[in-house]
Order: structure tokens, then C-alpha cells, then sequence
């Protein structure tokens, strides 16, 4: 509710003074889609006389009235486990992107399930786990709050699975100066594998696209594959060093690499140059829905046939297959875990997580094979320790832990005790097939290095 | 280069459609909607619901726009009737909160996902040096033009027109003369949030279809009819098709690629300088 109530409060901030212009606030606007500069910039009439104020006023609260009326309908989710666990419990937190932007709820519904079942068996050596998700209202005030209301207030021994889009950039550090460790189910900003107390179960985009190449090159023997990535925020260094990655792990070379400015939300002009590149093959690191709109434009330039894309795992989603079901035929999307669509859906290694997903009633999606992993993992870690459970022993469990295989993970997890975490450098492949991904890839595909 | 002209001028011909739809609103009814694209959307988007449904395209379309003149006669009915004599800043503000409000609505109830919009006429009409240029493109572009011509003759031509223009530069002498200016107000409100959702529907089919996305596609509309100063229909068209090919070019250069959203902005800023030219350093203030 509160979060709806800041996200108001912010468009109104906006419109009174420019939003700075810094490149994480780029990022913001790639994802949220909303361009609050572009609101606060011009053609916004500033209400001068005391009659114009008062009605100025008036409509800023009716507005808040709204917003505040429409937040009513999202509450927390109240806790569901009938515990046979009877010890003192173990408190885990997580942070969620869940209003106000784009949203994130499915890691934190398959975390919330996979504890749920563990406290209905027992718990963790008798203990059950008290997990809370808080909703980040897309608000960088409230993120550092939350991490503060997790880490301090609640005394959690650990983050896991939490799904904020900005939740690494913003509390990255609190974490490392408290020592507690966060397992995302979902890592989107570079920060999410740059940190030292931060290891994501999912690639990530950068990642991702080092990947992408990798497979565009060996598994579909392209010979000129080109990117095209969002600017700012440290995406060009970041994908320079994955292009350089994959270069040398394939032979092949990256024949063009393009940087969209992150607002936009039009791609023709960029899907030309990759033409006129040559491009045979182009690997987009565009924001969920912004693929759709790419996919559109590749249609419309009459290029997929000469030029096909192979989108992040952003693209791997069963909304966005429909969308595109009629304009994008064919298209290759990448896979952060094993596929849960298609024929994927009766791939034996999704039994559990499918079964977990039946039982409480959730949809089976890419965010919460990831969600459902960092609470796997963490329930494995935590169930071989010995002694006090805090967060400095579990941080100390998750940096000397042995690897974890997952039938869902094609690297075995490991935090470590590295300043940087990749513990996932693995995909496997879906095609569109009539509106329905369906897996093309039998093995995994690795970035090395 | 021109590849870059003929497919910017394609994305600009949608600029134009939703600009002139703003350029419309303002002339008849003195008011700056910002919340336009927003209306447009939700009636896009009830129009997709229904075409999943199975209906028909023609009758889910009929649906969508029938929402989109719902809406736009309800935000209409509020401003004729709370905000009448209010000048155009108050008036525009109100819009601007709804728009506002939309946007935070629209983020609770579909969530930043993409909704599947029926995409239709994205193959080829016909090609400019080897790009194709689509369908769609075309009945963007000649709409936006059919519309312009169209409504500037009937506004000057036609006593519907005539009393429309009264209405909105003096309503209450228009309504001393006997005309109702609540109901024309209404009229203009409904067809206006109506022409939204083709507007929307024709740009959502070739373009991203998330809410916010499509709600913001305002803004270069903005652009578009502040070249008209909201008031020349003409320009309008011009304005939108030049700010969609020349952010074309600039995203076609290597060096300023990735400043390509800023173009429109540059418009913003330019022809508000432009407008003041003429003015005393106190009268400007």
C-alpha cells in the first residue's frame, strides 16, 4: 500500500524538479518502462495562481486517493504452513519488486511453497523456517529499508530468493558490511554478481548473452552473430567482457555490438545496421516486454529469415509467447534452468518442482524454478550445519559449501568465498512452436571462463 | 540513409495519429490530454481480452473502442462539468493526474507484462529501396493525413464544426447562444478517447504492448502536436513524421546511437523557444 503511496509521491516529485540523470535511474526506466524524466521534462504547465493550486492540489489527491483505493487490493500473503516443526524458528527474509514497476512475484510463491512443505516434514533439524517477503514498491528508499527491517529488526540469518530490481544495487554493500548472505531467485543488475555476499541461482543477462553467443555459434554454427545492449549503468563494460569470453571460447567473432539507449522502446533502426553489418544472427539484451516490440520490428523489416534473434531469458515467458505467437514463429529464447513448457513439462527432472507447484497452486515460470532453487539450497546448506544458526555461521556455511547439483541447474551451485559470484553459467534452449516454447536443446550450453 | 527516413517515418506516422488526437482535443475543447494514450490502452487492451475470448476481430475492436469512449466521455464529463471555465493549465492538470493514476492502476493490474495484442498488417505493401514498408505503416501514414485534411475542413466547413470551435473558445457565450456546450463537450470527449484505441491498437500492433509502454507513447505525441502548437492539424502530421525519422537517423549513426530517445525532447525544447521569440523578457516570465 505504502509502496503505492511513494510511487505517486515520486511521479509528483518528478514533475516538480528533472529526475537525475545517473545510470542506474537509465536502468529503471529500461525496466519499469516509465520514463518519469521524460513526464518532468516539458509541456508540464506549472499551476501559478492560488485558484490553480487548489485545484492542482485537489487533483494530486484525488490522484493518491486512487492509487492508495487500487493498492488496497495487494496485501501480504499471509503465511499458509501448518508447521510440524516445533523448535525455535529460523528467520529468513527476501525482497521482492512486487508493485509500482515491473513485478516479480513468482520467486517469492515458490519459496514461500518449498518452506512451507520443508516445515510440513519437519523443518530444518526440527526448527521451521520464518520466511517474510517485503515488497520494494519499486522505491530505493524503502529498499534500504527493507534490508534494514530483514537484516535488523527481524534478525535474519539469510536472504533467499528475493526478486528486486534493484535490490543489489542499492543494499549490495549493507549486506557485505553485515555479513549475511542473499541467495536471489532472480539476479537482473550486474551488482547481483559482483557482490561479495550475493550469489544468484539464475545467469543473469550478461551472462546470458555470453552464453547466447556461445550457442549461436556452436549449436546453430552462426559465423557473424551481433549484439545489441542497453547503455549505461556499466553495460558496456559488462557485455565487452562476456563478448571477449565467448570469442575466445568459440573462435567466432561478435561482427557488430550495439548499445540502445535504455529508455527507448523502438528498435528498427538498430535492426537495420545489424543488417547492414551482416549480421546472421542477433543476440538483443532488451527488457521483457521491449522484445516483443523488437520481435515486431525483425517481422516487419522482413529480416527473421536472414537474420534471426536469440533473446535472453527475459524472453522465456508464457505471456510473451502468446504475444508473439502470430509475429515471431520460430524465435529462440534462452533458458536459465531446465524448460517447464512444452514437452519440458514432463521432463522427469521437474518432477519435484512440478509437484510443488501443483500442491500450492502456482504456475509453473523461469522466476520460480529460481525462487524454488535458493530455498533448495539454502534448506541443503543450513540442514549440515552444525551449532548456532546466525548469519554470520550461515554466511560462513554458504562460503565454504560443497557444489549442489539440481536437475534444474546446469552448473552445480556454489557461493564460495570469491568478491564475485557465477555459480550459474548455463542454458538450455526454447523455440517458439504455435505460441508454446518448446525445448530445442537436450544438453547445456556454458559460457567458460 | 534512407532506410533509416522511410521506417522512422513509419514509427512517426504513429506519432502523429496519437498527436493529432491531442491536437483534436485541444482545439474543441481547450484542454492539453495527457491521460489520451492511457485510455487508448485500457481500450486496447479490452478489445485483446475479447478477441481471446473468441469474438470476432471486428466486434472485439467495436468493443475496445466502445471502452475507450466510455472512458473518454467520463474524464470529459468531469472536466465539463467540475472544470468548464478553468483555463487550460487547470484543465491539463487534471488530465495530467489521471494520467498519473492510470499509470499506477495500470502497474496493479497487469504488472509491467506484456499483454497479447492481435497484430495485424505487418506484411509488406510495398518497398522504398529494398525496406519494406508495412501495411500497417501505410494505414497509419494515410490516416494521419485523411484525418488531418479531414477534420480541418469540417471544423471550418460545417456548422457542426463552427459551433464546435464556439464552444471551445467561449462556452458560455456559445451557450447563451443556444448551444449545448456540455453535450459537444462530451461528443469531443467520447470520439476522441474512441479514436484512441485505433490509435493504440495500430501502434501496439507493431510495438510493445505493456501498459506503461503504451501510455507513455504520449509523450512524443506531445511532441508531435506541440509543432502544430495544438492547434494546426497539418503540422501536426509533419511533426510527428519528422520526429520519427530523424530519431531514426540519429539511432542509424554510430556516435549517437544511443541517445536516439532524446529526439523529441529536442523538439520540446526548440519550438517551446521558438514560441517565445517574440515575447518581452516580462511577458515571457
Amino acid at each position: 500500500l505504502s509502496g503505492t503511496a511513494a510511487l505517486s509521491r515520486n511521479y509528483f516529485k518528478h514533475l516538480r524538479q528533472p529526475a537525475p540523470a545517473d545510470n542506474l535511474e537509465g536502468t529503471i526506466f529500461m525496466l519499469a518502462h516509465t520514463n518519469e524524466a521524460q513526464l518532468s521534462t516539458r509541456g508540464i504547465p506549472a499551476a501559478r495562481s492560488g485558484r490553480k493550486r487548489k485545484y492542482a492540489l485537489a487533483s494530486i489527491g484525488i490522484t493518491t486517493v486512487a492509487a492508495l483505493a487500487a493498492g488496497i487490493t495487494v496485501g501480504p500473503v499471509a503465511n499458509a504452513a501448518t508447521s510440524k516443526a516445533k523448535g525455535k524458528p529460523i528467520k529468513v527474509g527476501s525482497i521482492a519488486s512486487l508493485t509500482g514497476g515491473p513485478s516479480f512475484p513468482e520467486a517469492g510463491v515458490a519459496v514461500r511453497a518449498y518452506f512451507a512443505e520443508v516445515n510440513a516434514k519437519g523443518g530444518i533439524n526440527g526448527r521451521p523456517i520464518d520466511y517474510n517477503e517485503i515488497d520494494d514498491g519499486f522505491d530505493t528508499n524503502k529498499l534500504a529499508a527493507a534490508a534494514r527491517q530483514i537484516v535488523d529488526q527481524r534478525g535474519a540469518v539469510a536472504l533467499v530468493g528475493s526478486a528486486s530490481v534493484l535490490d543489489c544495487a542499492i543494499n549490495g554493500a549493507y549486506y557485505d558490511q553485515k555479513g549475511i548472505v542473499s541467495i536471489p531467485g532472480v539476479g537482473i543488475l550486474n551488482q547481483c554478481f559482483t557482490t561479495k555476499s550475493i550469489a544468484p541461482t539464475n545467469t543473469g543477462q550478461y551472462t546470458g548473452l555470453g552464453v547466447n553467443i556461445v550457442f549461436a555459434a556452436t549449436t546453430l554454427k552462426k559465423t557473424a552473430p551481433c549484439v545489441l545492449a542497453g547503455a549505461g549503468n556499466g553495460g558496456e563494460e559488462a557485455t565487452a567482457s562476456v563478448v571477449a569470453k565467448a570469442e575466445a571460447q568459440t573462435g567466432v567473432k561478435v561482427k557488430s555490438t550495439q548499445f540502445y539507449p535504455v529508455d527507448t522502446h523502438e528498435f528498427t533502426a538498430f535492426l537495420l545496421k545489424a543488417k547492414d553489418a551482416g549480421c546472421d544472427v542477433l543476440m538483443p539484451a532488451v527488457s521483457g516486454p521491449d522484445l516483443i516490440a523488437l520481435e515486431k520490428e525483425l517481422t516487419e523489416l522482413g529480416l527473421r529469415d536472414k537474420m534471426p534473434t536469440v533473446q535472453l531469458a527475459s524472453g522465456y515467458n508464457v505471456a510473451f509467447g502468446g504475444a508473439l505467437k502470430d509475429v515471431a514463429d520460430g524465435l529462440i529464447a534462452n533458458s536459465e534452468f531446465l524448460p517447464f513448457t512444452g514437452s519440458g513439462a514432463n521432463d522427469p527432472g521437474l518432477a519435484e518442482f512440478n509437484a510443488l507447484a501443483k500442491k500450492y497452486k502456482f504456475a509453473p515460470s523461469a522466476f520460480g524454478e529460481g525462487g524454488y532453487l535458493a530455498a533448495k539450497i539454502f534448506t541443503k546448506v543450513v540442514s549440515g550445519m552444525k551449532g548456532d544458526v546466525t548469519a554470520a555461521t550461515v554466511a560462513k556455511a554458504f562460503q565454504s559449501m560443497k557444489p549442489i547439483a539440481d536437475p534444474l541447474l546446469g552448473t552445480p551451485y556454489v557461493f564460495g568465498p570469491g568478491a564475485t559470484h557465477q555459480p550459474n553459467f548455463s542454458s538450455r534452449y526454447v523455440q517458439l512452436k504455435n505460441g508454446v516454447w518448446e525445448p530445442i536443446t537436450k544438453e547445456w550450453t556454458s559460457l567458460k571462463g | 540513409m534512407l532506410q533509416y527516413i522511410v521506417t522512422g517515418l513509419a514509427t512517426g506516422g504513429s506519432y502523429a495519429l496519437l498527436g493529432l488526437a491531442l491536437t483534436i482535443t485541444h482545439r474543441a475543447t481547450r484542454t492539453v490530454n495527457f491521460a489520451i494514450a492511457g485510455i487508448g490502452t485500457i481500450g486496447t487492451f479490452a478489445m485483446s481480452w475479447a478477441d481471446s475470448q473468441g469474438l470476432p476481430f471486428a466486434l472485439a475492436l467495436l468493443l475496445g473502442v466502445a471502452v475507450g469512449g466510455l472512458l473518454g466521455a467520463l474524464l470529459g464529463s468531469v472536466l465539463v462539468r467540475l472544470f468548464g471555465e478553468a483555463s487550460v493549465e487547470t484543465k491539463s492538470v487534471v488530465t495530467i493526474a489521471v494520467f498519473v493514476s492510470l499509470l499506477a492502476l495500470g502497474g496493479l493490474v497487469w504488472k509491467g507484462k506484456a499483454v497479447a495484442v492481435p497484430s495485424k498488417l505487418l506484411s509488406p505493401a510495398f518497398r522504398v529501396g529494398g525496406t519494406p514498408v508495412s501495411q500497417s505503416s501505410v494505414v497509419i501514414i494515410s490516416l494521419a493525413v485523411l484525418l488531418a485534411l479531414g477534420i480541418s475542413f469540417a471544423l471550418s466547413h460545417t456548422v457542426m464544426g463552427k459551433r464546435l470551435q464556439a464552444v471551445s473558445e467561449r462556452s458560455t457565450t456559445a451557450e447563451l447562444l443556444g448551444i449545448d456546450s456540455r453535450r459537444y463537450g462530451l461528443v469531443v470527449w467520447a470520439v476522441s478517447g474512441a479514436f484512441s484505441v485505433v490509435a493504440i491498437w495500430l501502434i501496439a500492433s507493431k510495438s510493445a504492448t505493456e501498459f506503461s509502454g503504451l501510455t507513455l507513447y504520449v509523450i512524443p505525441a506531445l511532441a508531435a502536436a506541440l509543432v502544430g502548437l495544438f492547434h494546426h492539424l497539418g503540422w501536426t502530421v509533419v511533426g510527428g513524421l519528422l520526429i520519427g525519422a530523424l530519431r531514426s537517423i540519429v539511432a542509424g549513426t554510430d556516435r549517437f546511437q544511443r541517445y536516439s530517445s532524446v529526439v523529441p525532447f529536442v523538439f520540446f525544447l526548440a519550438i517551446l523557444l521558438w514560441s517565445q521569440r517574440n515575447k518581452r523578457w516580462d511577458e515571457s516570465r
